[in-house]
């Protein structure tokens, strides 16, 4: 190995090689072979057959994606707000945005649960403001799991834009002013651009975090929007039909890869280089 | 349940196995004199912790309580198995549900009733080959006061607009709920096991179904917000409730409670089986089950020693010991994954 | 290309940082198509100067007005201002073009006209070529002349530079600083220069505004500084000088008497405006002090300590007798045998053009 680094890196390979790759090998390796189905592909021909089993899949990728653009709306003013504070209110903002990761995901959601339901504040806004008819329940509706899971998925998405936030170059500002720039013009032509590498980054925690958010998913959803994660605990730990969670499992990590791969390829463009 | 048998020249197999069963490696019962055993999670691991593990250490044994549900139990000792390692719980709590399937993957050991100073106090249909009863869960309806009428029988859960939107059912993953399919099954269909009776029920009767969701616990939640006016229940979990002030009651439906033993069962390849019957000894013992029978777990004894405590005796009259109902599990096990599917399409918003 | 050159007029400009005062009572003017350079060690407030010019800082009080119009109540991007910033500041995600090109899309031109621009601007700066290149890809050369390229693209009547030669290498300087020095020629433009360095701003202004703890100690041509320092400041930053302590024995129209730190006596042919009894700093250039072979008046008596060529020149360290070190040039005479380590010597001030401050004045 001609690299100087390799031997601090030898731990780190070690670990993922022992505690990711190889067990991620004997997955594939069982997803094709066991089961009844004939065939190599045969336990993913049965599972992708089903037009049903299909919809979670795209019900799936379709969360992750509705989670990332509700987060996007909350994450832009919070992190306009840190990016025009002055040193407390910067303060503030930080504070706030990682008190929430203070919290267990399980304690998040419970309280969103009591924001959600019959009785909670949302419904209760929403009524006053004559969007619903009559008091209802957010709780186990799309809408409800999305505003939550953006919510409790937000400090993924805010704190990568504030470390680039807080390394930018005021004076690239000071030179749109100088330019002719009015503080809209500022915002949208350089802070948002050049704040987009930590978004992307941001993206890609929120899309994973929402879309394999087992607990969320279960406890917000409820069993009638049924997501992949879901799908696979029950293969697993009800069903005891691991060569279909083998298969579920690989088809979450492939399709929700495969979109943090396009965001990912996204923050290569010469443009994004460097300037984070 | 497909592929039920698992191939074990499937080398991979064991692999994946031996990392599901990873836990076991730190699992602190291989001491001589002490047992590490499965409960369900919270209510139970808390009593047992307080009760159980104070008589064993007594005897100078040292017990570990790992909290895990019944169907992670199974998974866990499954994958020791298939991976050859000696299982991670020396004993079980199991439904016979669960148990038809842990026998049928040959994970459970027979018990010698010698060892078990208690064993004559049981009654014979709670003195089981792989372990004794300790308890006997009885469902019924969990409900409200405050948001329904006190619910008499499935018919008005589905047909009396009191109950329209307010009763939370979950899927085929709970035993709870499989329990109350097939008395629905019986009420709307030809018999226990017609559960397109209920699908059918279900889409027919779309505006009077609340809430579906995965698990009791999360009923029990919405139940304590006022979410829900009712889900299905076992005392146990109604007991539970008003230990946490939630307004909640219990009533058993006119066509009789479904039950369910709950047993202790001793997996094959425990390390210390002397010490398992010290522990299934405790557990059945009249001490033991007359502080379990009182709030907040109030657990039905099965000790014949034990005489029933008032609060106890209020749900479980002898109207509804009389009419308890049982399910043929095995039968369950057979049609659970295609039941799972087909409720899936049927409920999927 | 041709710009309106402006004159620009700051009056009584004061700022405050967190309740101290950054710059107080700025005044100065640059006439229209004049180079200035604001000159200051930093944390002078030079830069501060600067940005309220710019409007990225409130003037108050104080007036700026450029052109004889009073610009302070405007903000910046209204006041027709072009700026080259302190490591340029170029947009990242922007190309050479897009970078020139943003000024000129508040203008409301259409694509043709801003794209003619931006090729003239480029041709100007003399960047053809590299319109589609990202400011990374570029030299800091070529990044500075991004900038100014930036900075003119929409015809200002003024031109700030704040340290725009800072990040580039020595050897690269000089090259740039001519070529600005001909576009600002070729432009007409008024221009404001701030630097901590005093020969860049020799080279490159027709005034210097010398600035110490945030006001201006002198304003004037770079001869009228170097040659008539109006402060001991001044005289040490701008050049060097070498500094001797005395106390002033007798002043008279006559002549006037210093008794030196060394205990010898100096004879000075003017009147000094100082009473007798005052203790004084000289302050000696060292291109205007010579080495004699005997004693005088005006002499002082010196050991060498070590002599550097420099080019043309030899910079030769001098201690004298009470230690003072002071610097002398004198031209490398190759004729003369070189003079030897600790020599004894004396040396010749140049009476009538060295400088006498109040000693109470910092170093």
């Amino acid at each position: 190995m001609k690299n100087p680094a390799f031997p601090f890196l030898l731990p780190m390979l070690l670990l993922s090689l022992g505690g990711f790759v190889a067990p991620m090998g004997v997955l594939a390796f069982y997803s094709l072979s066991a089961g009844g189905n004939p065939g190599l592909f045969g336990n993913y021909a049965a599972f992708l057959e089903d037009p049903f089993n299909l919809w979670i899949i795209v019900d799936t990728v379709t969360l992750g994606f509705k989670v990332v653009v509700v987060a996007t709306c909350l994450a832009v003013p919070i992190a306009m707000l840190y990016w025009h504070g002055g040193r407390r209110l910067r303060q503030t903002v930080v504070v706030l945005a990682l008190l929430p990761m203070l919290a267990s995901n399980i304690v998040r959601t419970f309280a969103w649960i009591v924001l959600l339901g019959r009785n909670g504040p949302l419904v209760a806004i929403a009524d006053a403001l004559g969007l619903i008819d009559g008091p209802r329940s957010f709780l186990l509706t799309e809408g409800g799991l999305v505003i939550a899971l953006a919510q409790i998925e937000l400090p993924l998405l805010l704190l990568p834009m504030i470390a680039v936030l807080s390394r930018m170059d005021r004076r690239l500002v000071e030179a749109a002013e100088m330019a002719g720039a009015g503080p809209w013009r500022i915002m949208f032509t350089i802070v948002l651009p050049l704040t987009l590498p930590g978004i992307i980054a941001g993206w890609i925690l929120t899309f994973a975090s929402a879309a394999t958010n087992f607990v969320t998913q279960a406890a917000i959803g409820g069993a009638r929007l049924i997501y992949l994660p879901q799908f696979l605990y029950r293969q697993v730990n009800i069903l005891f039909d691991w060569p279909t969670a083998s298969v579920v499992a690989f088809i979450l990590i492939i399709s929700t890869g495969s979109v943090i791969l396009a965001l990912a390829m996204l923050t290569r463009h010469p443009r994004l280089i460097g300037n984070a | 349940m497909p592929d039920f048998k698992m191939n074990r020249r499937q080398f991979g197999l064991g692999l994946a196995a031996a990392g599901l069963s990873m836990p076991m490696l730190s699992r602190p019962g291989l001491a001589a004199g002490s047992v590490t055993v499965a409960t369900f999670p919270n209510a139970w691991e808390q009593a047992y912790r307080k009760v159980i593990v104070p008589m064993l250490a007594a005897k100078g044994t040292t017990l570990t309580i790992a909290p895990a549900l019944t169907t992670a139990q199974i998974a866990k000792v499954l994958a020791a198995k298939q991976g050859s390692a000696p299982p991670p719980y020396d004993a079980l709590l199991l439904s016979p549900g669960d148990i038809d399937i842990a026998v049928k993957n040959d994970l459970l050991a027979e018990v010698d009733p010698s060892k078990i100073s208690n064993w004559s106090k049981l009654a014979p249909a709670s003195q089981g080959k792989y372990g004794p009863t300790v308890t006997l869960e009885v469902d019924g309806f969990a409900y409200n006061p405050d948001v329904v009428p006190k619910p008499t029988s499935y018919k008005d859960l589905f047909e009396n607009p009191a109950f329209a939107g307010k009763v939370s059912w979950t899927g085929f993953d709970s035993n709870t709920a499989i329990e109350f399919y097939s008395e629905i099954a019986k009420v709307y269909g030809s018999g226990p096991y017609d559960m397109d009776a209920v699908f059918k029920l279900f889409k027919d009767k779309k505006d009077f179904l609340g809430p579906i969701v995965d698990t009791t616990s999360h009923q029990m939640t919405m139940l304590q917000q006022g979410e829900i006016g009712v889900f299905m229940a076992s005392t146990n979990n109604v007991a539970q409730l008003k230990a946490l002030g939630a307004k909640a009651e219990f009533t058993s439906p006119d066509t009789g409670s479904p039950a369910v033993p709950v047993v202790i069962v001793m997996t094959k390849g425990a390390t210390n089986p002397d010490a398992v019957h010290e522990y299934m000894d405790a557990a059945i013992s009249a001490d033991a089950q007359n502080v379990l029978q009182m709030p907040p777990t109030e657990y039905i004894p099965t000790n014949s020693d034990v005489k029933l405590a008032p609060g106890l005796a209020a749900y479980l009259t002898p109207e509804t010991m009389s009419k308890l109902v049982y399910l043929d599990w095995g039968t369950v096990a057979q049609h659970r994954a295609e039941w799972t599917k087909q409720f899936d399409r049927v409920v999927k918003g | 290309m041709q710009t309106h050159s402006q004159a620009l007029t700051v009056n009584g400009l004061s700022h405050t940082y967190a309740g101290q005062p950054a710059v107080e009572g700025v005044s100065f003017h640059v006439a229209a198509g004049e180079i200035a350079a604001l000159l200051g060690p930093s944390g002078c407030g030079k830069s501060t100067v600067l940005r309220a010019i710019a409007g990225l800082l409130p003037a108050k009080p104080g007036v700026i007005s450029l052109g004889g119009r009073d610009i302070s109540p405007l903000p910046g991007r209204e006041r027709g201002i072009g700026m080259v910033f302190q490591n340029y500041a170029l947009f990242p995600h922007m190309t050479v073009a897009e970078n020139i090109a943003y000024p000129l899309s508040f203008r409301g031109w259409d694509r043709k006209r801003r794209q003619a621009r931006v090729e003239e601007l480029l041709a100007t700066v003399q960047l053809g070529g590299l319109e589609r290149r990202l400011p990374r890809q570029l030299s800091g050369g070529q990044q500075q002349r991004v900038a100014v390229a930036r900075a003119l693209a929409v015809d200002p009547a003024l031109l700030l530079l704040d340290e725009p030669f800072a990040a580039l290498d020595r050897a690269l300087r000089l090259d740039l600083q001519i070529e600005l020095v001909r576009l600002q020629q070729t432009l007409g433009i008024t221009t404001v220069i701030v630097t901590h360095d005093q020969e860049e701003a020799q080279a490159l202004a027709s005034q210097l505004v010398v600035m110490n703890r945030g006001h201006i100690e002198q304003t004037g041509t770079p001869a009228e500084i170097y040659d008539h320092p109006a402060s001991l400041f001044v005289n040490s930053f701008v050049g060097y000088a070498g500094k001797i302590r005395a106390v002033v024995e007798s002043a008279s129209a006559a002549g006037s008497t210093l008794k030196v730190s060394t205990g010898e006596t100096l004879r000075l042919p003017r009147e000094l405006r100082f009473a007798p009894g005052s203790p004084v700093v000289l302050t000696v250039r060292p291109e205007r002090l010579s080495i004699v072979d005997r004693p005088s008046d005006f002499t002082l008596a010196g050991r060498l300590l070590v002599s550097t060529p420099l080019g043309p020149d030899v910079i030769r360290s001098i201690a004298l007798a009470d230690g003072t070190e002071i610097k002398l040039t004198e031209p490398r005479d190759l004729r003369r045998s070189p003079l030897e380590s600790s020599a004894p010597l004396f040396i010749a001030l140049d009476v009538v053009n060295l400088h006498v401050f109040p000693a109470g004045e910092a170093l």
